[in-house]
């Protein structure tokens, strides 16, 4: 369990003298903004309140503390794998990936620091790194390898590795190759010259790939994580929801680029350290009642898009928060002169993939491989007079999560996957797909409803961490 | 300092014309004037344009030469989602927070006045910086097969480097399938680029310089900030605090951090054992911090000090101010012997020798900073190496380069009983073709604290 630190008295005191000075808000508050209430829109809309969200401080305590129960999971599934050790090799300005959620979160790494992992039978896991200074906590986690320091402490970390070779004599090493994605293959081919070089060519044999214990790990989820990840996606629904709202949207007037720098300005305003991790963007589907056909899809919209009357606007957006990403799609209209709702065929066509957001919710089950899942939901899309496309992804300390994809474009199920894995109880996951559907009112012209929510897996199928959207967001 | 907020409605408020560097600015740190509200800290829709503009300018205007310098006609930058290259946040605008799925990046050189072309072979163009070769994600190699076949290069750099952690980007996977993917005649023509990336990383535009010193002056000013009662209260706030103090005061800025700061306490008697939560800061403590920010893609290190009065006190004690000064006097010759075209080695010794000569007791640990926070470029000393870094240590110092002047004098402080105290400094410099510039000044006496 965690004990949250919420207030430091010891520096209360001289956080507040300095907030009132320089318009800045005490750390041990969310950021540097007033949180905002709840606004309610023309149309009934309630923008619910931005969550209180952890300073970086709490930030990292949080961390730490999830790192011991990680540990504790890191042991049990090296030896499900019969992995005797892991190696990470982790390089200055280019860490490992894996290194933040294997180590307490602050910057380590110099030319080159090596940690290594060891399953030597006994109930806890052994951990050694040649990592120059410690601080307590890290000493905590992480021993120093068995090697000789120079004058200046700092330790070699050939004769380390050589060391520790000798002492546990693994028989299969994992290191971080041989996967088919960024955060599982963070070894550098000079790293891996130099780990052949420091323990010789004979190791070779010993070594295998990290990719599925790294899965593993990074897919598996903490109970304690998930109100801290709901607080996430709470905050991106907010910003989401002002962005596609009248607070942000002038018809007119507002591009294309106002929605993405509102989105990215608005995280960092939040003074948690969050960032966007891949560039937020709009789409826009008009019909033109004069020519009676819509005009082709752009995804993304150009920079210089003015949004008009009558337009479809689909949002794709995530950010960075607590060593977590999340990833967040909706749509909403912008109401023509005279009108106060959506045509009639766009409530359909929303109702239409709130069908698909309950295929997700009900088929998937633990334990199912990716494409086992992946029918249980294209099944009960079979007779929809919609086309449905799925491409979901697991979700977590990235956005694009490693792990089992959930892919059935346009509802083809002639592909499955070559690579495959299965469906982790409690994984979060990116339930992202399209519900493309006919418009009476558009002269049959078909509306693609892009949506994307986070949700997490229980015995019961996909739970959502927020309701998913079934009514559009309006603007006038 | 105020971070300057455009709302949607004033958004017509172009980068361009914002003061980048305000008022010209005092060179002894610290300032009289502090927190001034003209010193905006620009949002990173400001900062777009501005790094657009230079890096189209940085790739037709530098990487021809430095290519042909180094003698590659091809140079390939392979990078992964969450495992990007690093030296590619030196070639995507702001909005590309990392590489997408799989990056590959050719550079080739079409000779003369064609410059180099460069191509994405994938999907994303980042905005447009790159030319796009459209391919299936399958399909990457394939085709940059195809497109090393077309071009037939003599020479292909790739980011393999044993030397430069800048320039060692290439994973063991993506080497498997570079080499697996193109024919034998252009896996011999494979070599490292290192010096390649090391030239592309350390070169600086003037625009750049110009950039950097309005990034560093709001790295200067949370410091002041730190180092006043605003955020200190002695006997109160411990060196945790206010470490914690700065992380966070630089999230709300929105700005980047690529390190955890320190704050060191030293004080009459020693260096005081830290509790659970760190050294309760009392008067008559010196003060020391290690602290830098990213903005503008930029990444600054600074070491300053601060002294806590004593009851009855107006300044800090006579000899502290001596060491302070001793530090001062090493960084003039730390620079005085780093020039152009001499190594930084030659540097280190001509410095170490001439400030014992003086009688100062000194440590030299400099390296060059920009792009990353220890940047590609020559280190004057690493602290465990005074007497030259072996490789690194005899690279040369070329002009229009950014270096972190890192060092520290330690002198017997009479008024503490003699005791030896560490006056560490690090202040961020160019070396521009007629010589040393600071790039914000540098700190030449104490912050006080009440």
């Amino acid at each position: 369990m965690l004990i949250l630190k919420l207030a430091r008295s010891t520096s209360a005191a001289a956080l507040l003298v300095a907030a009132s000075t320089v318009g800045c808000s005490p750390p041990d508050s969310t950021g540097g903004e007033q949180r905002a209430g709840p606004v309610e829109l023309f149309d009934g809309r309630v923008i619910p309140a931005m969550p209180e969200l952890l300073s970086l401080r709490d930030q990292y305590d949080v961390r730490v503390g999830w790192l011991e129960a990680k540990h504790q999971i890191l042991l049990d599934l090296m030896r499900d794998q019969d992995i005797d050790m892991w190696i990470v090799v982790s390089e200055e300005f280019h860490a490992d990936p894996v290194m933040q959620y294997v180590a307490p979160p602050l910057q380590y790494t110099r030319r080159r620091d090596v940690l290594v992992f060891v399953d030597d039978g006994t109930e806890a896991l052994k951990a050694f790194s040649d990592y120059w200074r410690p601080t307590a906590d890290y000493a905590r986690f992480i021993a120093p390898m068995p090697s000789a320091r120079n004058e200046r402490g700092i330790q070699d970390t050939a004769s380390g590795l050589r060391a520790l070779w000798r002492e546990y004599d693994p028989e299969r090493v994992a290191l971080n190759m041989g996967g088919a994605r960024g955060q599982d293959s963070g070894l550098t081919h000079d790293s891996y010259s130099f780990l052949l070089e420091t323990l010789g060519p004979a190791v070779e044999s010993r070594f295998v790939s990290a990719a599925e214990l790294i899965e593993e790990y990074f897919d598996t989820r903490l109970p304690d994580e998930l109100e801290y990840y709901r607080d996430l996606v709470r905050a991106t629904d907010v910003i989401a929801q002002t962005a596609l709202s009248n607070v942000v949207i002038t018809p007119g007037e507002t591009r294309a680029s106002d929605i993405k720098w509102y989105f990215e300005e608005t995280v960092a305003e939040l003074g948690v350290g969050g960032a966007p991790w891949f560039e937020i963007h709009v789409a826009v589907q008009r019909y033109d009642p004069d020519s009676g056909e819509m005009i082709p899809y752009v995804h993304p919209a150009p920079d210089d898009l003015v949004f008009q009357r009558g337009d479809i606007i689909h949002l794709d957006c995530g950010f960075n928060y607590l060593g977590f990403a999340s990833d967040w799609q909706k749509v909403a209209y912008i109401l023509r002169d005279g009108e106060t709702d959506v045509p009639a065929g766009l409530i359909t066509a929303l109702a239409n993939a709130n069908l698909v957001h309950e295929a997700f919710a009900s088929g998937p089950r633990p334990g199912m491989t990716g494409w086992e899942a992946t029918l249980s939901i294209a099944e009960q899309l079979q007779d929809v007079d919609f086309l449905p496309s799925l491409y979901s992804h697991p979700i977590g300390y990235q956005g694009h999560g490693v792990g089992p994809q959930l892919n059935a474009r346009d509802l083809d199920l002639s592909n499955p996957p070559s690579q495959d894995s299965y469906l982790r109880d409690g994984a979060y996951r990116s339930i992202e797909f399209s519900a493309t559907t006919a418009i009476p009112e558009y002269s049959g012209g078909e509306v693609r409803i892009p949506m994307e929510d986070d949700a997490y897996l229980t015995q019961n199928g996909y739970a959502y961490f927020l309701p998913y959207q079934t009514q559009w967001y309006l603007i006038r | 300092m105020i971070r300057l907020r455009t709302s949607l409605m004033t958004v017509a408020l172009g980068a361009a014309t914002l003061p980048l560097f305000a008022s010209p600015a005092s060179a002894q740190l610290p300032r009289n004037e502090q927190m001034q509200p003209s010193n905006v800290v620009l949002t990173h829709r400001q900062e777009d344009p501005l790094i657009r503009e230079r890096l189209a300018d940085r790739f037709d205007n530098l990487l021809p030469e430095l290519m042909r310098r180094e003698g590659f006609d091809m140079w390939l930058v392979i990078t992964r989602e969450y495992n990007s290259d690093p030296v590619f946040r030196s070639m995507a605008p702001i909005t590309t927070y990392s590489s997408r799925r799989r990056t590959i990046l050719m550079f080739h050189d079409l000779g003369g006045d064609r410059g180099v072309e460069r191509i994405s072979v994938g999907r994303a163009d980042y905005q447009g910086t790159f030319d796009i070769y459209r391919t299936h994600n399958d399909s990457q190699y394939v085709n940059l097969a195809r497109l090393i076949e077309e071009r037939d290069p003599q020479r292909i750099g790739i980011n393999v480097s044993d030397r430069w952690n800048h320039a060692d980007g290439l994973t063991h996977n993506e080497y498997l399938r570079l080499t697996d993917a193109i024919s034998d005649k252009y896996v011999d023509r494979l070599e490292s680029a290192e010096m390649l990336s090391v030239g592309w990383l350390e070169a600086k535009l003037p625009r750049e310089t110009d950039q950097y010193r309005s990034v560093m002056r709001v790295a200067h000013q949370v410091i002041a900030e730190a180092f006043s009662n605003q955020v200190i209260v002695p006997g109160v706030t411990t060196n945790q605090d206010v470490v914690w103090w700065m992380r966070q005061r630089v999230a709300e800025l929105g700005l980047g951090q690529w390190f955890h700061p320190s704050v060191n306490v030293q004080r009459r008697g020693g260096i005081p054992e830290a509790g659970p939560h760190g050294t309760v800061i009392e008067r008559g403590d010196m003060l020391h911090t290690d602290f830098g920010i990213i903005g503008l893609g930029f990444s600054t290190d600074t070491q300053h000090n601060a002294y806590v009065l004593l009851p009855g006190e107006t300044d800090a004690p006579t000899g502290l101010k001596v060491g302070l000064a001793q530090a001062n006097r090493l960084q003039d010759l730390t620079m005085q012997h780093a020039v152009i075209g001499g190594t930084g080695n030659e540097a280190l010794a001509g410095a170490l020798a001439q400030a014992r000569e003086e009688g100062l007791d000194p440590t030299i640990y400099c390296h060059a900073i920009g792009y990353h926070g220890h940047a590609a470029g020559p280190p004057i000393g690493m602290s465990d190496y005074q007497d030259g870094v072996p490789v690194r240590g005899d690279y040369e110092f070329r002009p229009n380069t950014w270096h972190s002047i890192e060092l520290n004098a330690r002198y017997a402080v009479p008024e503490w009983d003699g005791q030896v105290v560490r006056f560490a400094l690090e202040e961020d410099a160019a070396i521009l073709e007629d010589g040393w510039d600071w790039i914000d000044g540098r700190q030449t006496s104490f912050y006080l604290i009440h």
